[in-house]
């Protein structure tokens, strides 16, 4: 298997991630308003909180390579098919270095809360690397996302995020 | 230069250099908030940006967000849309002005599902255009009627931009959504009223073929698949009018129901559950993405101590209350015309909210109005999101569908008039929740 196709099933397999952690958010507020009714208190409110972080960052490198990030598309109508696949190549360099950057901080902070003991707040004192390293995981597979697409452009073939229709080639 | 200028004149420059080339909009307001850190405060960009970005991702009040998204996902793929036509044009064929009704109530029920005026404005032309042509209706009213009512729509409960706007401006969502119900009323009422008044004054433009009567039970057939949501719609707003359930919790009651009214007309499948899931988790990933990346950059502002010093110039300047409603109007349908609703609001939260909790403006208000303006900058002249849809969707000119949309556009900007002139149509509501 080439480094690509294992690369989109991590992509895709991101993508379930993120599904499941958002799945999970309503199974848990769920067991919240059933427990209730039972007059037994469950507090899920927090946990609910960590899936929708997993969710949301696991998904991040999925979303991307699917192309539904949200971007202003001034130049999609660009006539040089050249000078857009440049645009594209500093894009991705940009989205690289800043994915880079967050996922380096965010490690740094989740080793914080590990070698601190931080717990989170609620009855659950879960240990907070937990959650936090989730954003990790998702931010450093961003990272890798963004940086294979500048690496087809870099050869000459379209990124992922773009559709089939779209021209860069004169 | 001045520190503050300094750290204002390198974040637009930035934003926009960014923006402008192409870069994701998460991505752009990370780096310009890092640079911000970097030139204009004393403290490491890197540590202050992680701990952010850490606690506007877990935020409960979000959680909201995914679950009203997968509800909607589900039930666009139960069938709803391609009953959305059926189910409803046996109930409006007597009104005057007809089938075009179908756009202003049809556009009313989807927003209520979907996430995004353009996504509301693209499903519910795809069914209703072929369906109006066919009966011969007058062309402009079918495309202005379209564009003016995907854009309201997003008042109405349970609406994914007012949970992104609780979330940013820190307003309870359950109160944002009960105060959108009256103004997104009033605007179908708008709506309606302009159309039956125009048919009844066009006689001849207004001819349309109608359809032949159907007896009460014929029509509660046609409409089986669209009555449950209906039903599932009004008892989420009530469990959460009530203070039964939040809107997390009626959220995930609307997914049980959702998935028991596909699993009632069998288009609940494996495929098709997954498909949701997977799609719902883009979206919320792509929304959710952008309010962590705009925390970032909300924070970094405040540090440069930008707001305090806008709004020192806001006071400076004598401009009143209207006035500061007037700029930021004329602001949201400028950067109306590149983006999208819930980036328009995303990317303006950290600079405009200090500035209207300094100039004395409540915040639930404001996010009223707030939707309201943005949903305007998406059928404005030159450029607005709608407009573009609808132009792939029926093949006319840009300008041609720009003023068919004119009057509801026009309706739109009368009832901003009428919410600033008498608010209470946006607090009545949810004070008599509060009691």
């Amino acid at each position: 298997m080439t480094i690509a196709r294992v690369l989109d099933r991590l992509y895709l397999l991101c993508g379930y991630l993120s599904a499941f952690f958002l799945a999970m958010i309503a199974v848990l507020t769920l067991a919240q308003i059933i427990c209730r009714q039972l007059a037994f208190p469950l507090e899920t409110s927090e946990l609910s909180g960590f899936c929708l972080a997993a969710s949301t960052f696991f998904g991040l490198s999925h979303t991307l390579v699917k192309g539904e990030h949200v971007r202003v598309s001034l130049f999609e109508g660009l006539s040089s098919a050249a000078l857009r696949r440049t645009l594209e190549m500093w894009c991705c360099a940009i989205g690289a270095l800043v994915a880079a950057f967050a996922t380096y901080n965010v490690a740094l902070f989740a080793r914080d809360s590990h070698t601190f003991g931080d717990l989170s707040p609620g009855l659950m004192a879960v240990p907070m690397w937990i959650p936090q390293g989730t954003l990790v995981l998702g931010l450093g597979m961003l990272t890798i996302a963004f940086l294979h697409q500048l690496v087809r452009l870099m050869a000459g073939r379209m990124p992922q995020y773009l559709d089939k229709t779209t021209v860069l080639e004169d | 230069m001045d520190p503050v200028m300094g750290a204002s004149v390198l974040m637009i420059v930035l934003l926009f250099v960014l923006l402008a080339s192409g870069v994701w909009i998460a991505v752009a307001l990370v780096a310009a908030g890092a640079a911000v850190f970097f030139f204009y405060a004393p403290v490491d960009p890197g540590q202050i940006i992680a701990s952010t970005i850490w606690d506007a991702s877990w935020s409960w009040a979000l959680t909201a967000l995914p679950l009203f998204i997968w509800m909607g996902e589900i039930l666009s793929r139960s069938g709803l849309s391609a009953n959305l036509f059926g189910g409803l044009a046996p109930w409006l064929r007597r009104w005057p002005g007809g089938l075009l009704h179908v756009n202003v109530i049809g556009c009313g029920v989807m927003a209520a599902v979907a996430g995004s005026s353009a996504v509301t404005c693209a499903t519910v032309g795809r069914m209703s255009i072929p369906e109006l042509r066919k009966r011969g209706y007058n062309q402009s009213m079918m495309v202005g009627s379209l564009a003016g009512a995907g854009t309201f729509g997003l008042l109405i409960p349970p609406s994914i931009i007012m949970i992104v706007y609780g979330v940013l401006a820190q307003q309870s969502v359950a109160r944002l959504f009960i105060a959108g119900i009256l103004p997104g009323l009033m605007l179908i009422a708008l709506y309606s009223s302009y159309i039956a008044l125009w048919a009844l004054t066009h006689g001849k433009e207004a001819v349309a073929q109608v359809d032949p009567p159907m007896s009460f039970v014929e029509k509660l057939r046609r409409s089986r698949d669209l009555l449950p949501v209906l039903l599932l719609i009004v008892a989420i707003i009530a469990s959460i009018y009530g203070g039964l359930a939040t809107p997390t919790e009626a959220a995930t009651i609307g997914i049980l129901g959702a998935l028991g009214l596909a699993l009632w007309n069998r288009s609940l499948t494996w495929a098709m559950f997954m498909d949701s899931l997977l799609s719902a988790a883009r979206i919320s990933c792509m929304i959710a993405f952008i309010i962590s990346s705009a925390a970032c950059l909300s924070v970094a502002v405040g540090f440069a101590d930008i707001p305090r010093a806008l709004a020192n110039w806001v006071q400076g300047i004598g401009l009143s209350t209207y006035g500061l409603l007037f700029v930021l109007t004329i602001l949201f349908l400028l950067v109306g015309c590149v983006l999208e609703g819930i980036s328009i609001l995303v990317l303006s939260s950290s600079v405009v909210l200090p500035m209207i909790v300094a100039a004395g403006i409540d915040p639930l208000w404001f996010g009223i109005y707030a939707v309201i303006v943005i949903e305007c900058a998406q059928i404005t002249p030159p450029v607005g999101f709608n407009l573009i849809i609808i132009k792939s969707m029926t093949g006319m000119g840009i300008w041609q569908i720009t003023r068919a949309a004119l009057p509801f556009l026009g309706l739109l900007l009368f009832a901003i008039v009428l919410i600033t002139v008498f608010p209470e149509i946006v607090t009545f509501l949810p004070d008599l929740m509060s009691n």
